[in-house]
């Protein structure tokens, strides 16, 4: 699974910081996100991610086959 | 939320815990140094002016009550060495045991410290300490009832050993065997503890990584 989210920020024109601010999640747990080293996301957190950014999941993630 | 930031407490407190927890351990292990101290040497560390060192019988700790038959003389350094010896191993136990735990502990409370509560290192420390307080607390009291056992046995082997502690008592009496079960206690509530930190950890395993 692989997050897109860096993509999504470029295209709306936002900083990580600003999400953040939107959001109320942290830099640190954004930036998680942002690097996909995550391993589990919260409804919460995607629900608030996606409303921020006026996006959808399919747009924020994608599955890439294991290199 | 949670984060994978570590958080660190505040230094100063847990410096002082520590430094606490260590002059507690050194204090209770001078303590009971003094007492094997006096036990297999008969006489008190100090005396000053010219005072005559040797302490009375009832200075043992096994011994509740010692008196002389009028007239006679008799001290601690009197009865058997091995005597002494033996009835000053619940002291020497303790001053390891004190020292050990606070070895222990203050492992324990840096972990803490230094954000990391639930690695297997703090739950191994935990457990050694909750095993070494129930074990050391089990053979205190099995040295101490021994020993206890020991004084009887030789204050009554009247045969053909004259005065068996040294001197003619006219009334000896024992005290009754000490068991630490605070001690042992406090090992029993580090398991339990020790089992909630494994779940701890399991816990933060589950949610590391969780945005």
């Amino acid at each position: 699974m692989v997050c897109h989210l860096d993509k999504v920020l470029l295209q709306r024109g936002m900083t990580l910081t600003e999400l953040s601010v939107r959001t109320g999640i942290t830099m640190a747990n954004l930036s998680i996100l942002k690097t996909n080293k995550a391993k589990a996301v919260r409804f919460t957190t995607l629900t608030a991610v996606c409303d921020a950014l006026e996006t959808t999941p399919g747009e924020l993630f994608s599955i890439e086959p294991r290199t | 939320m949670m984060t994978n930031v570590t958080h660190t407490r505040k230094p100063k407190s847990v410096q002082l815990a520590v430094i606490s927890v260590w002059i507690v351990a050194c204090l209770a292990a001078l303590g009971s140094a003094a007492e094997a101290f006096v036990t297999i040497f008969g006489r008190t560390p100090l005396a000053f002016g010219g005072a005559d060192p040797r302490v009375q019988l009832v200075m043992l700790p096994q011994i509740n009550q010692a008196e002389l038959r009028e007239g006679a003389v008799g001290y601690l350094v009197d009865i058997p060495l091995w005597l002494r010896v033996l009835c000053a191993t619940p002291a020497l136990l303790y001053i390891v045991m004190a020292l050990v735990a606070a070895f222990l502990i203050a492992r324990v409370l840096q972990e803490i410290s230094a954000g990391r509560p639930f690695t297997a290192r703090v739950r191994k420390n935990l457990l050694a300490l909750s095993f070494l307080l129930i074990g050391a607390g089990l053979l205190y009291g099995t040295l101490d009832a021994t020993a206890n056992r020991a004084v009887f046995e030789v204050a009554s082997n009247f045969g053909t050993e004259g005065f068996p502690l040294g001197a003619d008592y006219a009334v000896i009496s024992t005290d009754a065997p000490r068991w630490p079960y605070f001690m042992i206690t406090s090992g029993v509530v580090g398991l339990a503890l020790s089992s909630a930190f494994k779940a701890g950890g399991r816990l933060q395993e589950e949610t590391d990584g969780l945005v």
